[in-house]
């Protein structure tokens, strides 16, 4: 089977044309197959959030491509991203990942909307996620209301609410104490099971490098281990 | 989706109630200092232009040709003229009111001084419901007596001569046949007609009275008309000049007698923009400074919308949402009050006492009645939406140029 994500001779330089110029990916090659749970890790500055926003089309690569389910995105332009980030791709940051003026249920339909589903499929969907995240309390509460812990979890129900492909986060329990970061980790990998999206999360916390089913790892822009079904090799 | 930029924008505006409020109090306030300014300037024009047709040049006027400029007894318009149906006011005619007035220059003394004046020999009953005397009678009554002797004279005049009513006066004056006659008058009233220049040497008289003292059998100078619809004036000129083309006359409107009166009504209107203009800038710069802090403040939950898919143009529309929101609670706040004091000073009228001396010198009364006129209201309006909407220009450049969805996986 064709993978899901092809990525080949991936380069990212900021700013080339200066003396403080930064090359924070070298040629970067990876597949990921469909339905993945993977985990890219590596010293803070390795490149971790400059791949996954290679990846989420928030940026676009020096040279390489990018090849997501078979649109090569590495070539879109900002208006041909915007959809594809709205269709395809689910996103979870480190933090402030809310919209302050929206209350958790408007947030988790935002993208929904954005789409213009139906009023009930936006409200199935929200009371199944909320479920299967435990956050029905939360649901007419705003961003400032809610414990860091909760926001993550709101935004990780937001991320694969419209049922996206691929579930990019990045640090998503950088600022969570282990207990909130395991229910989160719990959650994604409940998601990952049974919605089948592709889990991509960028880390350098133990407690998700350990969950990766495929564990990658930069060091100063290259990656130095790329270990599919990583769990299964002793 | 246009139902949640616009619930945002509300909850944006909301979230900073404060800063929006001191906006939209800034707009509100400039927009009633406005329509205060406009109402009352635009009252005085009006009042200086209604007291002139009324006491002068009405809507039209009738000369003999050439008489205008160069006054003679001996060019009047005849008294079949008044039979005409065109020319009577009436039920049916455009025509509200009419006086006929024999004008002629003379000079008033006492034993002390004398001036020149402006003699008006007229009809009293037709001159007081046309110049509307019984408001601007300021002392004696609107009557020439029994012997018809009596003398009106505006307020300017008579002060100049110092006198008051019940004194003796002497008028003389060069009749048709260039014969100097003198007449003795007793002041029955003093008038203030509302134009300076008309009041120091107004002298109405009773146009028989007249008409023996100039030696004219018949005949008048200026058949002063004012109509029901001041709109109507070029039509009936039309009317009058194609019916009346054989009578050797001049119909000429307000405009054309006194174009220094439309030249102010022009300077009003010139001044008037100049205040849009201004609350044009107060309120594009206020919402200018709100919606640049707020969008710079905002640009991590802008880069959100833009990473979930948001549309930048999506952005753009909340934003001038937001900002027109603003311009529009404004423009309530300052329409809704503003609106209020200008009715209640086109009923009450606005009482300037302190500035009498210099008011009256401008021909004006010192109680000024503001004009209210729909098009201060959408002036105001096309002048706060286009200030709001261009003033959120330069913030979406900057909110553009800041790559919002960039700064997203900063902690
Ligand atoms: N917008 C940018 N402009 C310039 N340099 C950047 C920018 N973003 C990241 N970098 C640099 O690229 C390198 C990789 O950064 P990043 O991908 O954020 O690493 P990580 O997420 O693994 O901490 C770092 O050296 C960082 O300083
Ligand atoms: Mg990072």
């Amino acid at each position: 089977m064709d993978p899901f994500i092809t990525i080949s001779h991936l380069h990212k330089t900021f700013a080339p044309n200066r003396e403080s110029s930064t090359r924070a990916l070298i040629d970067v090659s990876l597949s990921i197959p469909r339905a993945d749970f993977a985990v890219i890790s590596g010293p803070s500055g390795s490149g971790k959030t400059t791949l996954l926003n290679l990846l989420g089309g928030l940026d676009s690569p020096s040279s390489g491509s990018i090849d997501l389910g078979g649109t090569l995105i590495s070539n879109l332009t900002e208006a041909e991203l915007s959809p594809l980030r709205r269709d395809r791709i689910g996103f979870v940051f480190q933090a402030h990942n809310l919209i302050p003026v929206l209350n958790a249920r408007q947030n988790i339909c935002y993208v929904m909307r954005l789409q213009g589903r139906s009023r009930q499929e936006q409200e199935n969907r929200v009371s199944e996620l909320a479920s299967t995240l435990g956050i029905e309390k939360l649901l007419d509460k705003y961003p400032d209301q809610l414990s860091g812990g909760q926001q993550q979890r709101v935004a990780v129900a937001r991320a694969v609410a419209s049922r996206p492909e691929l579930l990019l986060a990045d640090e998503p329990t950088a600022s969570l104490d282990a207990t909130n970061a395991v229910l989160l980790l719990d959650l994604l990998e409940q998601l990952n099971h049974n919605e089948g999206v592709t889990v991509l999360i960028s880390s350098h916390d133990s407690l998700v490098i350990n969950r990766a089913r495929h564990s990658i790892v930069l060091r100063d822009g290259r990656i130095v281990r790329d270990q599919p079904e990583s769990h299964e090799t002793p | 989706m246009y139902k949640m930029i616009h619930h945002m924008a509300w909850n944006n505006l909301g979230r900073r109630y404060g800063r929006s409020l001191l906006v939209i109090l800034m707009i509100g306030a400039s927009l009633w200092g406005l329509l205060f300014m406009e109402g009352i300037y635009d009252g005085m024009t009006e009042q200086i232009i209604s007291n002139t047709i009324q006491s002068d040049s009405g809507d039209l006027s009738l000369f003999a040709r050439g008489s205008r400029l160069e006054p003679s007894l001996k060019l009047l318009l005849p008294d079949t003229l008044l039979e005409r149906e065109s020319l009577h006011p009436g039920p049916g005619s455009l025509i509200k009111s009419r006086s006929a007035r024999l004008s002629h220059t003379g000079l008033l003394a006492t034993a002390h001084a004398a001036r020149q004046v402006k003699i008006q020999g007229v009809v009293l009953k037709q001159e007081i419901h046309h110049a509307e005397l019984s408001g601007k009678l300021i002392s004696g009554t609107l009557d020439f007596g029994r012997t018809r002797t009596g003398a009106i004279l505006g307020q300017g005049l008579a002060e100049h001569l110092r006198v008051t009513v019940g004194h003796k006066v002497i008028l003389t004056a060069q009749d048709q046949q260039q014969n100097i006659n003198s007449l003795a008058l007793r002041v029955t009233g003093i008038v203030r007609s509302g134009n300076q220049q008309i009041d120091e040497q107004l002298l109405y008289l009773d146009l028989g009275h007249c008409r023996e003292f100039l030696g004219v059998a018949q005949g008048f100078s200026q058949l002063s008309l004012i109509l029901h619809e001041q709109a109507d004036v070029h039509l009936i000129q039309n009317q009058l000049s194609l019916e009346l083309k054989d009578q050797s006359l001049d119909i000429l409107r307000w405009d054309q007698l006194s174009p220094a009166l439309l030249q102010s009504r022009q300077v009003m209107e010139t001044f008037n923009l100049i205040c849009n203009l201004l609350v044009f800038c107060v309120a594009g710069l206020g919402v200018w400074g709100v919606v640049t802090v707020s969008v710079l403040e905002r640009l991590r939950e802008f880069g959100v919308m833009l990473a979930l898919g948001t549309s930048f143009l999506q952005i753009q529309v909340q934003v001038l949402l937001e900002s027109i929101l603003l311009g529009l609670g404004g423009f309530v706040l300052g329409a809704g009050p503003g609106a209020a004091t200008l009715i209640w000073l086109a009923h009450h009228g606005l009482d300037l006492q302190i500035f009498q001396e210099g008011l009256q010198a401008f021909g004006l009364d010192t109680i000024i009645y503001a004009v209210i006129r729909t098009g201060y209201f959408t002036t105001a309006f096309i002048a706060i939406f286009l200030a709001c909407a261009s003033s959120v220009i330069l913030p979406l450049h900057r909110l553009k140029q800041a790559r919002p969805i960039t700064i997203l996986n900063q902690p």
